[in-house]
């Protein structure tokens, strides 16, 4: 009896001593993973490189800032159908406050913008419009689908330098592709209040008055915010379009299956809530579609877009494949002027923020945010720049150098393949 | 010598008639030293985890909103930071005791340098953390600000907070480098944690000069940290809580001290 008692007792102890260390490893292994988080979830240093940001622009006429200081607004759903920012051109000069720092950001948990990394601007916050050479056009700017719309500042910035009022209304969304199909109904709704709301400002006595041209108005959009642009230009949803275009990807195992899976069972739902067959929306002066969704609007529903049209997408794009998006958009469209730009070989990030301090597990762990397999991010940055700002300020602005900087024969740089009609 | 110490009754570290006997309170100090070691280890990292997931450097707005849209999370960080600064009481006061024989002003030093560190993080992180809630809470007086300047006043402490950790750096890398040398020389616990926790000491003292003299190079004196802190304080927790000191040679030192304070 006492034996069994002993070698109870020394079974016990033992399993008492075993548990004992594997409660000291797993809080050992938990400090180390913590220890390491905390640090990889922690800034590098700043390697913003402004030579090479300049050397970018060469040989790309509209890829340099333009004459106009930047201000920048940010309006809060109190007084706005929901929260804006808006950059313009301002006056003051370049002591009277500090540029913005911007984040480029992701909504990936509940409500909260994580930041990928983040970017010094131009723009000041609260810097006086420059109403003397006022009203400009106005350039509704959709962010891609649960990505901040600061995380494209450094676009809007440039657009604003060069006299656009650029306004980018944010789309509450968290990075769930369950949620995607709700995104496609609230989108083109939410940019048409948010181009509802800066209208009314701009009358007589309103707010934005002297600011804003609400009779030239463009919508750009990268990625869900290319599809929210093609939309708000006219595009309309064709399931039966999309649904065959799933059928093929799926059996070529194309990357839009990702989007077909998440969008397809509820297109009709989706397509229900639009009001398909419905009124258009109110017509646009130009539509820009950075790597934009458009295979759930097949050519059929592309044809709805008339107003001119630019397309940029890089050819190696995963998420958003160049065929689905700026290729079929391009293609698809009515319109009379259209150009496309394929940025041979880049990915789906090349049109989000700079990274001059990205988190350490950023820039340490490969993914496609801050880089890009086939450019060097700022010159891509540059040639976006350059083709969005000639399109808009030759449709919004009549800028006829702008216009020629369109021209297919002037030929396009190194690594870009362009073409156009009505150019 | 060990031999001897080691086999005969001493009578004075065993059981006694009015409590546990020196050794068993030795082991239970040490024990208690690794617990709050390990502690510490765990959840200070996990409070900078936190902060950094809701900060971002120079975004005033997104900050703000990241803090307001996550109150909870910014609390349970405050909340780790907090405990971290009453753990490292405790342990100055433990690591006081278990030291003391070494080098009473060495270890009385180590002590209070490791408050200080405490205070100043209490004085600071905590507070500029307090004083951020309360900006993003939003009271009527605070109509007085414009958003934009409530964003920009929340940034401003949480910046400061990165300036305030250097300074608790200061006095948490003296406590390491004394806590090492005492170890080192105690001769009841083994060198290497003492070498290793002098190094980890060293290392939090370059990142605190070297950032405010060299802020270009921040991100050299964070790796430096990493590399050299977490073997030193580890294997020091680790040692405290699985071996502890030798009671024998602990009360041989503590008898050389008090027949050298006579």
């Amino acid at each position: 009896m006492s034996t069994v008692r002993r070698v109870l007792g020394r079974s016990i102890r033992a399993a008492g001593r075993g548990a004992l260390v594997a409660g000291v490893a797993g809080v050992v292994l938990v400090g180390l993973v913590a220890q390491s988080a905390a640090y990889l979830l922690g800034y590098a240093a700043p390697t913003a490189d402004g030579a090479a940001e300049r050397a970018a622009y060469v040989g790309l006429d509209h890829a340099a800032p333009g004459p106009h200081r930047v201000g920048v607004r940010r309006i809060g759903s109190d007084d706005a159908p929901m929260d804006l920012t808006v950059w313009y051109p301002a006056v003051g000069s370049t002591d009277d406050a500090e540029p913005l720092t911007y984040s480029y950001a992701l909504t990936a948990l509940g409500g909260t913008a994580t930041a990928l990394a983040t970017y010094e601007g131009r723009g000041r916050l609260g810097a006086a419009p420059d109403l003397a050479r006022g009203p400009y056009p106005l350039v509704l700017l959709s962010a891609g689908f649960a990505i901040t719309p600061e995380s494209y500042a450094w676009l809007a910035e440039h657009l604003a330098s060069h006299g656009l009022v650029v306004a980018a209304p944010a789309h509450p969304e968290t990075l769930d592709p369950r949620t995607l199909w709700r995104s496609t109904i609230e989108r083109p709704a939410a940019v048409a209040r948010a181009r509802a709301y800066l209208e009314a400002e701009a009358r007589p006595g309103g707010d934005l008055a002297g600011s804003v041209d609400p009779r030239r108005v463009a919508v750009i959009g990268h990625s869900y915010g290319g599809y929210t642009a093609l939309a708000s230009g006219g595009a309309r949803l064709d399931a039966d379009a999309f649904a065959a275009g799933c059928v093929e990807a799926r059996a070529t195992d194309d990357p839009l299956v990702f989007l077909c899976d998440a969008l397809e069972p509820r297109m009709p739902e989706v397509v229900a809530a639009t009001g398909n067959g419905g009124p258009a929306p109110e017509p646009v002066d130009a539509v820009v579609s950075l790597a934009g969704d458009a295979a759930m609007f097949g050519g059929a529903g592309l044809a709805g877009v008339t107003a001119p049209v630019l397309t940029v997408g890089g050819t190696g794009d995963d998420d958003s494949p160049f065929r689905w998006s700026t290729r079929l958009a391009y293609e698809g469209v009515a319109s009379v002027r259209k150009a496309e730009v394929a940025l041979e070989g880049a990915a789906h990030f090349v049109f989000t923020g700079e990274c001059d301090r990205a988190r350490r597990v950023v820039a340490l762990v490969p993914n496609g945010f801050c880089g890009d397999p086939a450019w060097d991010r700022a010159r891509a940055r540059a040639v976006v720049r350059h083709y969005v700002a000639a399109f808009l300020l030759a449709e919004l602005g009549g800028d006829g150098s702008a216009r020629g900087a369109l021209a297919p024969r002037r030929g396009s740089p190194e690594g870009v393949g362009y073409r156009a009609v009505g150019y | 010598m060990t031999a001897t110490a080691t086999t005969s009754p001493a009578p004075s570290h065993e059981a006694g008639p009015t409590g546990p006997a020196p050794s068993r309170r030795l082991r239970r100090l040490s024990r208690a030293a690794g617990v709050l070691y390990l502690a510490i280890f765990v959840i200070y990292p996990l409070a900078v985890a936190v902060r950094s997931t809701l900060v971002v450097p120079g975004d005033a707005a997104t900050t703000a909103a990241n803090i307001a849209a996550d109150e909870t999370l910014f609390r349970w960080g405050l909340a780790g930071e907090s405990a971290v600064v009453l753990i490292e009481v405790l342990l100055a006061g433990v690591l006081y005791a278990l030291l003391r024989p070494v080098s009473r002003a060495g270890s009385l030093a180590a002590a209070l340098a490791r408050v200080a560190e405490a205070v100043v993080m209490a004085a600071g992180p905590i507070a500029a953390g307090v004083v951020t809630l309360v900006l993003v809470g939003g009271g009527g007086y605070l109509a007085a600000f414009e958003p934009d300047q409530r964003d920009a006043l929340v940034m401003v402490f949480q910046e400061a907070n990165d300036g305030m950790v250097l300074v608790w750096g200061f006095f948490f890398g003296l406590s390491l480098v004394l806590t090492g040398w005492l170890v080192h020389r105690s001769g009841f616990l083994p060198r290497l944690p003492g070498v290793l926790l002098a190094l980890a000491g060293a290392a939090y003292l370059l990142q605190s000069f070297g950032t405010f003299v060299a802020p270009g190079a921040a991100d050299l004196w964070d790796a430096v940290v990493l590399v050299a802190a977490i073997p030193g304080e580890l294997v020091f927790a680790l040692w405290l809580l699985v071996r502890g000191v030798d009671a024998d040679r602990w009360a041989a030192a503590a008898d050389r001290a008090r027949d050298a304070r006579v």
